[in-house]
């Protein structure tokens, strides 16, 4: 969030007529005896540093592919380039390519933890969850499970993560995520596995470090890092998409064009 | 297009905007990013949803169909489900469609009640 943002945000909070019957503080909920010697990572977080602060405040900015990019075996490497490089001629023209995001589908993992908008972090006995703004996701990290065989886990968007804290850190492994699930049109296999070292580094501060491992796919594990600023006044809202967009058409090409039939 | 004002995105306007949050479930490419257009018309409809609310303005006789971002991020820059009627005179400023299309990318907006809210 932008000092902007910051502002315009508190500055509504105080003319709202609301505000006098809203605590300054908000509620925080009451952690069991077994979760206070565990970090506390309860609450809203969204992207620290945020990437469209400072020239990206004018909200054009396509998000780049986080660290240096995966590192993926022939063929893989080589459509994937060819993939982005026509993602990105497109762009140029006019003419953008539609993606999952356009038709409103989950991101899954890992883009979830991307936190287009804030996340919200819930502790509860034997789960931690992640609630993200984007869609109304849902994404739920069992504790002290044991991850199920190849052939029991259900393709699914987030996948099946289980968790386990270690010192500070809490440790999610994620398998399990559908093949057609994107991020940045990475290629993946059912292989994939995402571990995630999640901790807090400072006040109000969390990262958490993504490792993606695919023996078919990538060559060497794929390593990014996504930062978060701890906002708990932030509060998270509904988002879910109208069932036939009312904006956006998608041609016969797979180029999207905005409709002007309303 | 006589009475339209275009030129290049100004530092002030671009600061105007700064308030607001960024992200799109698609590419801004369609808009014309380096052009922003001045209009003023009469509200034909507001649709408040997801993943854009959006804007119809009638101006002067022809339908301009205006791009907003999602509800929660307008919520936060102060826009309600009930802040545009039909019939609403509203100034806008745009970023218009790059194929010349009547439509474009909302980026502000002065309402009924005098604000001037920002759609991005």
């Amino acid at each position: 969030m932008t000092l902007g943002k910051i502002a315009l945000f508190a500055a509504l909070t105080v003319a709202s007529p609301l505000s006098t019957s809203v605590s300054a503080e908000p509620a925080k909920p009451v952690r069991s005896a077994k979760q206070v010697q565990e970090p506390d990572i309860m609450g809203v977080w969204e992207m620290y540093p945020d990437p469209y602060a400072g020239e990206n405040a004018n909200g054009f900015l396509e998000l780049p592919v986080p660290g240096d990019g995966p590192k993926l075996k022939e063929p893989y490497a080589g459509k994937w380039k060819a993939a982005r490089d026509k993602r990105d001629a497109m762009l140029k023209a006019g003419t953008p390519l539609v993606d999952r995001s356009t038709l409103c589908l989950p991101e899954g993992m890992p883009m979830i933890m991307g936190a287009i908008f804030p996340l919200q972090i819930l502790q509860t006995p034997g789960q931690v969850t992640v609630l993200a703004e984007f869609l109304t996701q849902t994404r739920r990290i069992h504790l002290g499970k044991t991850m199920p065989t190849q052939d029991d886990l259900n393709p699914s968007y987030g996948g099946y993560s289980v968790g386990k804290w270690e010192g500070d850190t809490l440790v999610v492994t994620t398998r399990g995520v559908r093949e057609d699930v994107e991020f940045f049109e990475i290629p993946h296999s059912a292989q994939m596995t995402i571990t995630e070292r999640i901790r807090l580094t400072g006040p109000g501060l969390m990262e958490n470090q993504i490792t993606i491992d695919d023996p078919k796919m990538l060559a060497e594990p794929y390593r990014f890092t996504y930062g978060y600023q701890r906002n708990d006044a932030y509060e998270i809202m509904e988002y879910i998409c109208d069932r036939e967009d009312p904006l956006s058409k998608v041609n016969a090409d797979g180029t999207i064009e905005m409709r002007l039939d309303q | 297009m006589k009475a339209m004002k275009t030129w290049t995105c100004a530092a002030v306007l671009c600061a105007l905007t700064a308030a607001g949050s960024a992200y799109a479930h698609h590419s801004f490419a369609m808009f014309d990013q380096s052009k922003i257009v001045q209009e003023v018309g009469v509200v034909k409809e507001f649709r408040w949803t997801n993943p854009h609310s959006f804007v119809v303005l009638d101006v002067s006789g022809k339908k301009y169909v205006l791009e907003c971002n999602s509800v929660n991020v307008m919520s936060r820059s102060g826009w309600k489900a009930s802040t545009l009627r039909a019939g609403d005179k509203l100034k806008i400023t745009y970023y218009p469609l790059r194929n010349g299309q009547p439509g474009g990318m909302l980026k502000t907006a002065t309402v009924p009640d005098g604000r001037t809210l920002s759609a991005w």
